[in-house]
C-alpha cells in the first residue's frame, strides 16, 4: 500500500514537472479567435529593473482589454540578446512577444548580435525615457558647457560611467561627435553600479533617470547638467537640455513590443489596438508618469518609420564614435 | 517617534503579519529546494506585489528572502547539497556533522544562527544605516578589488589537502566565468558563435551541478549509511544546550553576524560570498582550525549567521541611498517604483512609514523564521527516513527544473549536467571544490573592478595609497600566507 501511495506521489511530482516544461505547440492561430490562450511577453532583462517594470504595467493593462492572461518571462542576460534569440526562434503564432529597446539595434551595430529590428515585426512603440547627465557635488562644472569647455582642453580625461548595451553606452558617444570632445568612457555593469559610482564620486559623469536624479538633486548627492529630451522635462523644469546648451543631441530609451517574423498580419493588428489602448488609459498614464517616463504611442507603420530613423541615426553616431562594428 | 507608531500600526494587523509568515513559509521552501533560490522565490512574488498595499508587497518579499536564507541550512545539512546558493559553506560542517550523528544539533544550532544573524545585521541597519552607506560609498572600484583579493585569498586556507589542487579548482573557476560577453564593453568571449553562451555560464546550474549532482552520483556509488534515528531518541537538540552552546561561540556569532551585514552591504557581494568569507575567518580565528569540515559547531554557525545578516546588510544601500545591494533589494525597489515611489536618497525622509515598515517587517520576519523553522525541525529530520532510491531521483528533478527555471532555457539545464560530470570528476580526484565557486563568483568581480580602476586612473600605486584597499591588500596577503602555512602544518601532521 505504501509503495502504491510513493510511486503514485512519484508520479505525479514527474507530471507536473514535465507539464510545466513542455510548450504548447498545436496553435491553430487564426486571427478571428485570438487570442484563444495565454500571451507572454519576453523581457530580456532583469526583473526589477525599469523595462521590467513598463512591461509587467503593459502586461496587467492588457489582460483586461484582451481578456486573457499575459505573462512577463525575464531571460536576462548579453545586453538583452539572449532574450531575443529566443524570441526570435519562437513560433510566429503571436503568443509570444518581445519586449525591445534602443538595445537591439545597439547590439547588432556593435556586433554584439547578428539581428536587428527588423528580424522582428514591430507591433508598438509604448514609452520613451530621457536621462539627465549627472556629476558628484564635488566637480567644477556647473552646466555642459562647463564640461565642454575643459573637455576640449583635456582631451580624454573626463570619465563617464556607461552600461554597456543600455542607451547609457550610446549618450556618450553622441555627446563625444556632438560636440567634437573626447571622454574616457568608463564600462559598469548595470544601472545600480553605475549610480553608485557617480554618487560615491568614482567617476566624473554618468546617465541617470530624472526621478532618481531629482531626490539625488535635493539630498545634495549629484548635480544635474542637462537633460536629453527634446524639451525640458516636466519633473525637473529647470534643469535645459543638451541642445539648449548647443550639444545637439537628443537620447531616449524607447520601449515597444515586437512579435517573431511572419506573425499573421491581422494578429499584430489586433495587438497593436489593444496596446493602444492600454497607451491612453488613464491608469497606465498615471503609472507612466510616475516612473518619470514619457508615452510615446506609434502605430505598426509609424512604428517601422521610427525604427527605420533610429537606426538610421544610431549607425552615424556610432561609425563617428568607431563603435560601429566591421 | 509618531512615525514609528504609525508603522507599527499598518504593520501589526492580521493581513500583514499573515503575509510576512507566507512569505516566510514560501522561502524556507524555495530555500531547501536545491536548485531554487530566493532571487526565484521572490521573483514569483512580484505579480502578487503590484495588487498589495506597497508595505504588505514589501513584507511579502522580506519574508520569502529572510525565511529562504535559512531554508538552505535544511537541505546542506541533511543532504550535503546547499539549497541556495548562500549555504554552500554551510555544507562544509553541517553535512559531517549529520553524518556524526548529530542531526539535530545541526539544524537547532543552524537555525538560532540564522535568527541571531539577522537580529544582529537588523540593528545594525536601523542604527546605522545612513552612516554605513555613506562609509560603503568610500568603496569605489580599487577597495572592491582589494576586498574581492582578500576572497580569493580564502583559496588557500579551503584547499584541503592539496595547495596545488586547489589553486587548479579556483583557476578553472575563474576560466569558466570568463565565458559570456565581457562585463565592462560586452565583448563575446569564448562563445564560439553560440549565442547561448552570451550570458556565459549561468551561477546557479554550475552551483547544482558541482555540489548536488556530483554529490548524487557519489551517493548512487557509495550510498551513505541510513541514520538510525529510530533508535536515536535524543534527535531533536534541547534548546537549553543550544543556548549553552552560541554561548560558548558568542565571539564567533557576532563576528559572523558582522562581516555578513558587512559585505551585504556592498554592493552585488551578497550571501554566496559573506557565507564563504565568513567561515574562512572563523577557521582562521578558531583554537582548533583542524576540525573544520569534520563536523565543528563553529563551521555551522559562522556560515548561517552571516548569510542571514547579509540580508539585512544589503538593505542599508537600499533605504539609504536606493541603491540596491543584491538582486532581492533591486526586486524589491522594482516594486516600489512600480507602485510609484521612488527609491532614491530620500525613500526615509519622505516615506518614514514605507522605511520603519521595511524594518519592522525584517524583524517580524526573523521571529517567523525562527517560530516556523523550530516547528518544522522535527518534519525535516523525517527527510532521511525517505529510502535513498526515492529521494536521489526526486533531488534531481528538482535540480532540473530549478536549472529550467532560472532562465526559462533548455539550454542551462545541459550546464547543470556539464558541471554535475566536471564536479563528480573533481570529487574522485580530490580536487576541492569550494576554490571552484570561489573562482566562479569572484572572478569576474575582481575583472570589472580592476579594469574600472584602470581605466579611471591608469597609476596602479593608487591601489596602495587609498588607506582602505591598502589595508585590504595586506589582510590579503596575510590571509594567503596564513593558509599557505597551515595547509602545510596540516599535511605534515598527516605525514
Amino acid at each position: 500500500m505504501k509503495r502504491i501511495i510513493n510511486i503514485a506521489l512519484l508520479s505525479l511530482i514527474v507530471i507536473v514537472a514535465l507539464s510545466a516544461c513542455s510548450s504548447d505547440t498545436s496553435s491553430e492561430a487564426q486571427g478571428s479567435d485570438y487570442p484563444s490562450k495565454s500571451i507572454q511577453i519576453i523581457v530580456p532583462w532583469d526583473a526589477g529593473g525599469d523595462t521590467d517594470a513598463v512591461n509587467r504595467l503593459i502586461a496587467k493593462e492588457l489582460e483586461t482589454i484582451l481578456d486573457t492572461e499575459v505573462v512577463v518571462k525575464n531571460i536576462a542576460g548579453g545586453s538583452g540578446v539572449v532574450g531575443a534569440q529566443q524570441a526570435l526562434n519562437a513560433d510566429n503564432d503571436g503568443y509570444t512577444l518581445l519586449s525591445i529597446h534602443d538595445s537591439v539595434a545597439m547590439s547588432q551595430l556593435t556586433g554584439q548580435s547578428d539581428f536587428g529590428y527588423f528580424d522582428f515585426e514591430p507591433i508598438s512603440l509604448m514609452t520613451s525615457t530621457y536621462d539627465a547627465v549627472a556629476t558628484h557635488p564635488d566637480s567644477p562644472w556647473n552646466s555642459m558647457e562647463d564640461v565642454i569647455q575643459y573637455a576640449k582642453e583635456n582631451p580624454g580625461e573626463i570619465s563617464y560611467a556607461a552600461s554597456i548595451g543600455s542607451t547609457s553606452q550610446l549618450e556618450p558617444a553622441l555627446i563625444e561627435t556632438a560636440a567634437g570632445v573626447d571622454f574616457n568612457i568608463v564600462g559598469y555593469d548595470g544601472t545600480a553600479k553605475r549610480m553608485k559610482a557617480v554618487v560615491g564620486n568614482d567617476v566624473d559623469l554618468g546617465g541617470v533617470s530624472v526621478l532618481a536624479g531629482k531626490d539625488y538633486l535635493e539630498d545634495d548627492r549629484m548635480k544635474l547638467l542637462g537633460y536629453t529630451g527634446g524639451e525640458r522635462s516636466e519633473v525637473l523644469p529647470d534643469l535645459p537640455t543638451l541642445k539648449e546648451q548647443g550639444i545637439d543631441v537628443e537620447s531616449a530609451t524607447n520601449r515597444g513590443l515586437v512579435a517573431p517574423k511572419g506573425t499573421p498580419e491581422e494578429i499584430v493588428e489586433k495587438l497593436s489596438n489593444a496596446l493602444k489602448e492600454v497607451a491612453n488609459s488613464d491608469s497606465f498614464k498615471t503609472k507612466m508618469d510616475e516612473l518619470g517616463t514619457d508615452v510615446n504611442f506609434k502605430g505598426t507603420e509609424e512604428y517601422v518609420e521610427f525604427l527605420e530613423k533610429n537606426e538610421a541615426d544610431m549607425k552615424e553616431s556610432l561609425e563617428k564614435s568607431g563603435l560601429l562594428a566591421e | 517617534m509618531e512615525d514609528i507608531l504609525l508603522s507599527f500600526e499598518t504593520i501589526l494587523n492580521f493581513q500583514t503579519i499573515s503575509i510576512l509568515l507566507i512569505g516566510v513559509v514560501a522561502g524556507i521552501i524555495v530555500g531547501s529546494i536545491p536548485g531554487f533560490t530566493i532571487t526565484m522565490g521572490v521573483a514569483l512574488t512580484l505579480p502578487f506585489s503590484f495588487s498589495m498595499d506597497p508595505i504588505n508587497g514589501i513584507a511579502l518579499m522580506m519574508g520569502v528572502q529572510v525565511g529562504g536564507s535559512s531554508g538552505g541550512l535544511i537541505t546542506a545539512s541533511l543532504l550535503g547539497i546547499p539549497g541556495t546558493p548562500s549555504a554552500m559553506a554551510t555544507t562544509f560542517d553541517g553535512y559531517p556533522m549529520v553524518k556524526n550523528g548529530e542531526p539535530g544539533k545541526a539544524l537547532a544550532i543552524g537555525l538560532w544562527s540564522s535568527f541571531i544573524g539577522s537580529i544582529i545585521s537588523g540593528i545594525i541597519l536601523i542604527f546605522m544605516a545612513p552612516i554605513l552607506a555613506e562609509w560603503a560609498l568610500e568603496f569605489g572600484p580599487w577597495e572592491m578589488f582589494a576586498l574581492m583579493l582578500f576572497g580569493i585569498s580564502a583559496i588557500a586556507s579551503l584547499s584541503e589537502g592539496s595547495l596545488i589542487k586547489g589553486l587548479i579548482s579556483g583557476i578553472l573557476g575563474i576560466m569558466f566565468a570568463l565565458v559570456g560577453s565581457g562585463p565592462l564593453m560586452g565583448i563575446p568571449r569564448f562563445t564560439f558563435g553560440f549565442s547561448e553562451l552570451l550570458a556565459g555560464f549561468n551561477f546557479l546550474p554550475v552551483l547544482i551541478g558541482l555540489f548536488a549532482f556530483s554529490q548524487l552520483m557519489n551517493d548512487i556509488k557509495n550510498p551513505p549509511k541510513p541514520l538510525n534515528i529510530d533508535k536515536n531518541t535524543d534527535v531533536t537538540y534541547p534548546f537549553v544546550k543550544v543556548i549553552k552552546d552560541m554561548w560558548k561561540s558568542a565571539g564567533n556569532v557576532i563576528r559572523s553576524g558582522l562581516i555578513g551585514t558587512f559585505v551585504g552591504i556592498l554592493p552585488a557581494a551578497g550571501g554566496s560570498i559573506a557565507n564563504i568569507l565568513s567561515y574562512d575567518v572563523a577557521k582562521k580565528f578558531s583554537k582548533n582550525p583542524s576540525k573544520f569540515g569534520k563536523g565543528t559547531k563553529d563551521g555551522v554557525i559562522a556560515a548561517e549567521s552571516a548569510n542571514n545578516s547579509s540580508v539585512g546588510g544589503a538593505l542599508v544601500p537600499m533605504m539609504a541611498f536606493g541603491i540596491p545591494g543584491d538582486a532581492v533589494t533591486a526586486m524589491m525597489l522594482g516594486a516600489l517604483i512600480i507602485h510609484g515611489i521612488q527609491p532614491g536618497p530620500l525613500l526615509m525622509e519622505n516615506q518614514p512609514i514605507l522605511a520603519n515598515g521595511v524594518f519592522i517587517s525584517f524583524f517580524l520576519a526573523a521571529f517567523l523564521m525562527l517560530a516556523v523553522q523550530s516547528f518544522g525541525i522535527k518534519i525535516f529530520l523525517k527527510i532521511n527516513k525517505i529510502p535513498f532510491h526515492y529521494l536521489v531521483p526526486i533531488v534531481l528533478l528538482l535540480c532540473v527544473l530549478g536549472s529550467f527555471a532560472v532562465n526559462n532555457r533548455i539550454f542551462d539545464v545541459w550546464v547543470l549536467l556539464l558541471f554535475g560530470l566536471i564536479g563528480y570528476w573533481m570529487k574522485v580526484n580530490k580536487f576541492p571544490l569550494p576554490p571552484f565557486i570561489l573562482g566562479i563568483i569572484l572572478g569576474p568581480m575582481v575583472e570589472s573592478n580592476l579594469r574600472q580602476a584602470i581605466s579611471l586612473e591608469p597609476n596602479l600605486l593608487v591601489f596602495f595609497t587609498r588607506p582602505i584597499s591598502a589595508v585590504l591588500i595586506i589582510l590579503a596577503m596575510l590571509s594567503m600566507a596564513y593558509g599557505i602555512y597551515s595547509n602545510n602544518k596540516s599535511k605534515k601532521q598527516i605525514v
